[in-house]
């Protein structure tokens, strides 16, 4: 679900009509036309992170031209949240006499869009403020007219009769973008007034990540899963390689924060484990077992669909490499998919992780197999030396999330005790 | 009884000559379903190896077959919404969206369309439904012998958020002892044609239901919707649900698009308790399932 | 001649064959649960070694359905000859 930076929404909105301040990206100081610093006296500089708040934590610096350059290299330097920005956003600085906000989003409680405006713009907007109006729209109306919203906008109360026809338009050209561009979110904060009109100081987009096929290219995007606040790292890279170069059943692979975890739930952890499912229901059943026994998933993984064996021997070796990892589970819901093949994926990758041991873990694993391929998954498991092997138990339909849990516990513990023998 | 399939369920397989599709199909054909006819643009006039035939459109379709009422869609998320467009404007009133991944304004247009000419849409992103003994949709049980070994005939409605967690909710309903009215995935999508509290207003009007299992997960606000249902008094039944996502962290997506956390709000905490207000009971693991279903039908 | 095999697999990778190994190998076993997405499976035994049953269809994307049987067959029953390589990443 990509959030797309300032400056690229706020070039589309530019292009759909909307005003934005004078300005540029710039990843170096030399990158920023001169003419665009003597036209301006004043300048504002905005480190384009996905951040939220961004104004709050220093990564907005209003300057005068002449310091620019100084401010800029300290801009282009600061941490924010842990991210350094790749570029700035220079702009003019905007006079403005009111700040008001403008949304389009997609609202689970209408499923439809809705515009939200309020009054009240700059910092957070809550629903239930005065000021504010929430207006559903019937998506397939071919056209929304501008009375439509010029209608709705009124009962935010206190707008002038002319300002109520541009702030008409604009949500009517808002409303186009959220269309035009597969949007699940598409917002302006603030939208100021000046003696020019209405000016578009920030905005933001939210693309939906599943019409990438018709809007990838338009808006120059990289397919990421979707992590709030921070970059993904290289292990899930190269987890969203394995669905990217094969259709076959769908991966998916998140590196949960360990330092987070620890910090919530402190000595509760008793360690992390590297985790595979196949169903995200029944990872999240699984995870509520685990963790509530002190065993908390070092990653969220689900190998779903019906992939081939070398899908799922990926995302195994992908697990296993992880740092901090102190056993291993894998599980599926009552299950479709063809589990003789899942079950050679996983073979191979615990052969050649564990190839001194013949495939035998080093830590404690727990698999659990269910569903119409059980036993030709339980007989490969047999073949290959892994059913009930120390420190691995495997287990079919006769056993629940519950049960897999509570073998996980007493075999993590029998691990632990032997070890330190 | 059962709700939206039973044995006069006439089908209609949109995307039939896709390999999943097909053989989907030759599933729900031997659990039962009566399978009529499919669709697939630029093969009609061709016959599937078991017969079936294929046409260009949905109206080719029906005017082949006028039995059909139901339509179960495998097209590729790109032509999606067309596909659902053009069985709505055929009169098709229940469609189940097999299709993962469809762009959620799409699927928005759908749901309302499908309202506005009073059809019932299931999914998308859906592994479908079983009326267990009647008729089955969809990916859901995939080989005769599991589903018969997991789904069996009775009065408990089931739902799921979970395609695979419908089927594992159904086997340990059976385990403890208690057959299926009807088990429906509703997919996992943050926007969906059936919500929990459109079906729940289903059970409440079929005779044969006397309660209903639920799987829930954390996001979206299918959960809070049945639990105001509740307090409204619109669905009366015994309903029990597990709510899963118990220790997943803010801002992280698992697995499903709709599966997220944002800044604490679709908490498995808040969905809880809002369900227990309702007096709906919350199961703390999903295994206990038959054990609560005995003690509540005694 | 022995010549070594090599089919590369549409999810990148490849799976390559010690031909050297094979003369020796009595179980054949690479070839037990041989399965493509078409009727014919990949892999036939022709004068002792593994071929592929249709050169024509080397090129086909999902040819080959990657369950990994014949590595771990031939590791387990036959002399070790066949590896799967499926690089991550890049």
């Amino acid at each position: 679900m990509p959030n797309l930076e300032e400056y690229k929404a706020k070039s589309i909105v530019k292009q759909e009509g909307l005003n934005i301040p004078d300005g540029c990206v710039a990843g170096d100081f030399s990158d920023i036309n001169v003419d665009f610093l003597k036209r301006h006296k004043n300048i504002v500089l905005k480190s384009q992170v996905p951040v939220g708040s961004r104004g709050k934590k220093g990564g907005i610096v209003v300057t005068e031209t002449s310091s620019a350059e100084d401010a800029f290299r300290e801009l282009i330097g600061k941490e924010i949240d842990f991210m350094l920005p790749e570029k700035l956003l220079v702009e003019e600085k905007i006079d403005y006499s009111a700040e008001y906000y403008l949304s389009v989003y997609s609202c689970p409680e209408h499923r439809g869009p809705v515009l939200m405006f309020s009054s009240s713009g700059g910092g957070d907007v809550e629903e239930e403020e005065g000021g504010t109006v929430i207006i559903p729209v019937k998506i397939n109306s071919d056209k929304i007219s501008a009375d439509f919203f010029k209608k709705g906008l009124s009962a935010a109360g206190g707008i002038e009769a002319l300002e109520l026809d541009a702030l008409a338009d604009i949500a009517n050209t808002l409303y186009s973008v959220y269309r035009k561009y597969d949007c699940k979110l598409v917002e302006i904060n603030p939208l100021v007034k000046t003696d020019e009109g209405f000016i578009v100081l920030d905005a933001k987009m939210i693309v939906d990540g599943d019409a990438f096929f018709r809007q990838g290219e338009a808006l120059d995007l990289d397919f990421v899963e979707e992590i709030e606040g921070r970059q993904p790292t290289d292990l899930e890279l190269a987890a969203g390689k394995i669905d990217e170069e094969d259709y076959r059943g769908a991966a998916h692979f998140v590196q949960l924060p360990v330092k987070s975890i620890r910090g919530q739930y402190g000595d509760k952890v008793k360690t992390f484990i590297g985790f595979n499912c196949v169903g995200t229901g029944a990872s999240l059943t699984v995870m509520d077992e685990i963790a509530r026994l002190g065993y908390f998933p070092r990653n969220f993984a689900d190998t779903s669909g019906n992939p081939p064996a070398s899908k799922v021997y990926r995302m195994t070796r992908i697990i296993l490499s992880q740092d901090n990892v102190g056993g291993y589970v894998f599980a599926t819901c009552v299950s479709s998919q063809q589990l003789d093949n899942t079950a050679r994926g996983i073979i191979k990758a615990f052969k050649e992780v564990f190839s001194k041991t013949g495939g035998i873990p080093d830590i404690p694993a727990v698999m659990l197999f269910r569903g119409a391929w059980e036993e030709e998954a339980m007989e490969l498991l047999k073949e290959h030396g892994l059913f009930d092997q120390p420190n691995v138990k495997i287990l079919d339909s006769n056993y629940t999330e519950n049960d897999l849990a509570g073998i996980f516990d007493k075999l993590y513990k029998e691990w632990k005790n032997g070890k330190k023998l | 009884m059962s709700i939206y399939i039973d044995e006069r369920t006439y089908l209609l397989v949109q995307g039939i000559t896709g390999r999943q599709a097909y053989m989907n199909t030759l599933y729900m054909e031997a659990y039962g379903t009566n399978v009529c006819a499919g669709v697939t643009p630029g093969k009609g006039g061709t016959k599937l190896k078991n017969g079936i035939p294929v046409f260009n459109t949905v109206a080719e379709a029906i005017a082949y077959d006028n039995r059909i009422n139901t339509s179960v869609l495998y097209v590729p998320a790109r032509a999606l919404k067309q596909a659902v467009y053009e069985a709505l404007d055929a009169g098709i009133k229940l469609l189940v969206l097999i299709t993962e991944r469809a762009p959620h304004q799409d699927v928005l247009s759908i749901i309302a369309k499908a309202e506005d000419v009073g059809a019932t849409v299931v999914g998308p992103n859906s592994i479908g439904m079983i009326s267990p003994g009647k008729a089955v949709i969809g990916l859901i049980g995939a080989r005769v012998e599991l589903a018969n070994k997991v789904f069996t005939a009775g009065n408990i409605g089931v739902l799921s958020r979970s395609g695979g967690q419908t089927t594992t909710l159904c086997s340990y309903v059976t385990r403890a002892g208690y057959g299926q009215s009807t088990a429906i995935g509703i997919g996992g999508d943050e926007f969906v044609g059936t919500t929990w509290a459109k079906a729940l207003l289903e059970f409440e009007k079929d005779p044969d239901t006397k309660a209903v299992v639920a799987f829930g997960e954390i996001g979206g606000i299918v959960e809070e919707e049945a639990a105001k249902l509740v307090m409204d008094k619109g669905f009366t039944k015994l309903l029990i649900v597990y709510v899963s996502g118990k220790f997943a962290l803010d801002g992280i997506r698992y697995g499903h698009a709709g599966a997220i956390v944002k800044r604490g709000r679709g908490s498995v905490k808040d969905k809880e308790a809002l369900l227990r207000k309702a007096g709906v009971i919350v199961l703390d693991h999903l295994d206990d399932v038959g054990k609560e279903l005995g003690q509540a039908l005694k | 001649m022995v010549k070594n095999f090599k089919l590369v697999l549409f999810s990148g990778g490849n799976i390559s064959i010690d031909y050297s190994k094979c003369r020796d190998c009595e179980s054949k076993a690479c070839t037990k649960f041989c399965q493509s997405s078409t009727l014919e499976p990949v892999l036939k035994i022709e004068n002792g070694i593994p071929v592929t049953t249709d050169s024509s269809k080397i090129e086909k994307k999902n040819w080959c359905t990657e369950c990994l049987a014949c590595e771990l067959n031939c590791g387990l029953y036959g002399k070790g000859a066949i590896r799967i390589e499926l690089p991550l990443g890049e």
